[in-house]
């Protein structure tokens, strides 16, 4: 089992602009627990264009848990809305963000 | 649910109670603070000096606050009228109350006052089907606050208590040591702050300066009153219900978690305050004329959370809109699949006739621009997901969730609403007939955004082309010959469902009936195996499970009968949809302006009375809804163009009806009707159909 975590982020990257969050402008920065190590992703959405880096900057919406967690969700295996209801995500700021946002865990990345 | 209980809210946080204002749960019984779909107080019991209260009277200040007056004492008889107890309770992110006692008497006294709290913390779901808890409890008492918690793994609530005035606090309540001088009154106030989903707010909202808890609203009642069209008549009665059908709209409106104080209707109180697609939607078709902002925000919402992927458990698929969210427990550990759940076959196709109807009322291009995307997923899940067997050009619905999702995903989704004459039911895929009609209304107002607002005009000829196709396939398929009628459903092997329903109405609202067989319908509608003389019946008198007080096998529902109205409107029956307006607002009268759910589908010359169907959620949004679209089509309310048309047909016994500030893409303007007689004295005449 790979990192899907990177696959994800690196996927977003590479793709550039995603038309499916083209009304989206906004930063969202993922804080991703692995023991008491923490790896930030800062994701950059530009009305669909996306930058990913692993910046420590302000971000409109922060969103916490532990690396597993991400991990399931970034494979498609944990659905996130019902990770955060449970408190396995946590998430700051801006949360009319995450909502398109994850749309895209379920690998579908070329919008409508 | 009990009669006399009171119940206050705010969005979906509320609190239900007795007459008292006492809260004593248990794991099956509806009582108790709830926000979030989670009980977060199922104990609250006023005791002074070790005795129970007694009520002598009710309040009901606003939706969001109530005032109970108490005094001690047993029975009917009190035995020490010298005190009195007030609680002033307000709810807004958690609940406010200000517990006031009043020593009558020229005498000090000194009492203890105690309320005890607990809280079981129960989901909703196991509310209502009375489930285990897997987590545990944790209650302390800290920095002058009693803490109520619970914990399972990650998911964690609390209930934090405090209180204005000292107190003794243990880990099942407050004591006060309380000494009242003669003729004064001692207070305290009391704070109940949640905390939990997103580890939001441990207190209550209050503005600067304020005291009492602020309801989460961006709008109050006054201002939302204000702002609807003033209605005059000669019906008292019709005013009363129309003020009636306002003030429930206001306590229905639900700010989901990302839309920053705006709001939609939820479906019912208090059981159902949360989004449902198919409610949401007709609720704000209803409203459109009143208060068209419920319709903006229930498409941005219901598009936001629009399906992007394909999962069984939740019934999703790409474009689909959401049936129901939830953000209780049991959603949260995906015991149940609410977060959210898309079993829904009708609220997609819906979704595109709501955001054609809104731009044709408000002139917002912008939305439809801006919801192209969502509204194209939404007609091609139509095609893409919806038409189960292959090739069929119908829209079939199955669940994919065997264990917890909705067999029915119409709107009439109880166990046996879909049946043959004879009573047998069918297997799956269905076809129910109303979902054809949706979809083919879809496809042609989806045109019209396409040519208009989209510049696709080429996308626009293959929607019209394809509804055409629809519509032709569709009244050759669904017509029931030797019933001149449309059967309720085509079953898995293409065979009518061939029962006479309410359905037949839907069918005339979304246009698909042929102008050759549109008044044999209409008749049947108004016809003696349909209508009642109140309303509609879901299922025909005579037919195999036909029962007046089946849920959707025999009783009157009035969203129902508001869109058959409509329906008829549409071909022209205007006197037929203004009978039918006068039989639900005769029977809206007898329920005080507060229309139920559904009620009995007994013959009106029979009972006189309309009976209620007991069910435990009042008000219901599409109800509540009801007498609003029926308003629209008395007056014959229609845009067009810049213009609103205004072609009223009154039914008997209503002289005179007007609509003040009617708004729209015309700015506001009034609709007046007069209708054929005056009844003496402004009052309506019981019209026996």
């Amino acid at each position: 089992m790979g990192d899907a975590t990177a696959t994800f982020f690196d996927g977003l990257e590479a793709l550039g602009h995603v038309p499916a969050l083209e009304k989206v402008s906004g930063t969202l920065r993922f804080d991703l627990k692995n023991g008491k190590r923490t790896t930030r992703w800062l994701v950059t959405i530009d009305k669909g264009d996306i930058a990913v880096s692993h910046r420590n900057a302000k971000a409109d919406c922060v969103v916490r848990a532990e690396k597993t967690v991400f991990e399931r969700i970034a494979r498609g295996e944990q659905n996130a809305m019902a990770a955060l209801l449970r408190g396995a995500v946590e998430i700051e700021g801006d949360e009319a963000l995450l909502l398109p946002f994850q749309r895209l865990f379920s690998g579908e990345r070329t919008g409508t | 649910m009990k009669d006399d209980l009171v119940k206050i809210l705010d969005g979906n946080t509320f609190v239900v109670s007795d007459s008292r204002g006492d809260i004593e749960a248990s794991l099956s019984d509806p009582t108790g603070l709830f926000s979030f779909d989670s009980r977060f107080l199922s104990t609250w019991v006023l005791t002074v000096d070790g005795e129970r209260l007694n009520p002598l009277s009710v309040d009901d200040l606003q939706y969001f606050e109530t005032r109970f007056f108490l005094a001690p004492g047993t029975g009917t008889v009190y035995v020490d009228a010298k005190l009195s107890v007030i609680r002033e309770r307000a709810v807004g992110g958690g609940f406010h109350e200000e517990l006031t006692i009043l020593n009558h008497d020229e005498k000090p006294v000194e009492l203890t006052v105690r309320v005890d709290a607990a809280s079981d913390f129960a989901d909703l779901f196991e509310v209502k089907d009375a489930l285990e808890k897997k987590g545990s409890y944790s209650a302390r008492v800290e920095k002058g606050r009693l803490l109520l918690g619970y914990r399972r793994e990650t998911f964690e609530r609390q209930t934090a208590i405090s209180a204005s005035a000292p107190a003794k606090l243990d880990k099942k309540g407050l004591t006060f040591a309380v000494r009242i001088d003669p003729h004064s009154q001692w207070t305290t106030d009391l704070d109940v702050a949640i905390a939990g989903v997103g580890g939001h707010n441990l207190r209550p909202k209050y503005e600067r300066g304020e005291r009492r808890a602020r309801p989460n609203m961006e709008r109050s009642l006054e201002r939302w009153l204000r702002d609807a069209p003033r209605l005059e008549s000669d019906s008292d009665a019709l005013k009363a219900t129309y003020r009636r059908s306002l003030v429930d709209l206001a306590a229905l409106r639900f700010s989901p978690p990302v839309m920053e104080g705006r709001s939609l209707p939820a479906a019912g109180l208090p059981w159902f305050m949360t989004m449902f697609g198919r409610d949401s939607i007709l609720t704000s078709l209803q409203a459109l004329p009143f208060t068209p902002e419920l319709a903006a925000t229930t498409l941005r919402v219901l598009g936001a959370w629009q399906g992007s992927r394909v999962d069984d458990f939740r019934d999703e698929d790409p474009g689909r809109i959401l049936h129901e969210m939830r953000y209780g427990e049991l959603t949260a550990f995906e015991e149940r699949p609410h977060s959210p759940y898309y079993g829904s076959a009708d609220a997609t196709p819906l979704y595109v006739v709501l955001l054609d109807e809104y731009e044709r009322w408000s002139g917002d291009r912008r939305l439809v621009r801006e919801l192209e995307a969502e509204a194209r997923a939404a007609l091609r899940w139509i095609d893409e997901y919806a038409d189960l067997i292959g090739g069929s050009g119908y829209l079939w619905y199955q669940r994919r969730n065997e264990e917890t999702g909705l067999e029915n995903q119409c709107w009439k989704d109880s166990w046996d609403s879909i049946s043959y004459r004879d009573g047998r039911i069918p297997g799956f895929p269905r076809a129910t007939c109303e979902l054809q009609g949706y979809a083919y209304d879809a496809k042609l107002r989806g045109a019209r955004l396409a040519r208009l607002f989209w510049k696709d005009p080429a996308f626009a000829d293959e929607l019209e082309r394809q509804a055409a196709d629809l519509r032709r396939r569709f009244n050759r398929d669904f017509w029931v010959e030797d019933g001149e009628y449309f059967a309720l459903a085509l079953d898995s092997e293409g065979k009518q469902v061939d029962s006479l329903t309410s359905n037949n109405g839907h069918l005339l609202w979304s246009g698909i009936v042929d102008k050759s067989t549109a008044k044999t319908v209409a008749k049947h509608l108004l016809g003696p195996r349909l209508f009642s003389g109140w309303g509609v019946r879901t299922l025909a008198e005579g037919e195999g499970r036909y029962n007046p007080i089946g849920y959707h096998v025999g009783t009157v529902w009035p969203f129902d009968t508001s869109f058959i109205a409509w329906g008829l409107r549409r071909y022209g029956y205007k006197e037929e949809a203004a009978r039918l307006a006068g039989g639900i607002l005769d029977a809206a009268e007898l329920f005080d302006g507060r229309l139920p759910e559904a009620f009995g589908g007994f013959e009106r010359g029979v009972t006189k009375y309309p009976v209620e169907y007991p069910t435990a959620c009042s008000p219901q949004a599409w109800s509540t809804g009801a007498p609003l679209l029926l308003l629209r089509t008395m007056l014959g309310l229609e845009p067009l163009g810049e213009h609103l048309v205004v072609d009223p047909a009154l039914p008997e016994g209503i002289g005179l009806l007007a609509l003040l500030d009617v708004p729209g893409r015309w700015g506001k303007v009034d609709a007046f009707a007069r209708g054929r007689e005056l009844g003496a004295h402004g009052r309506r005449r019981a019209v026996v159909a």
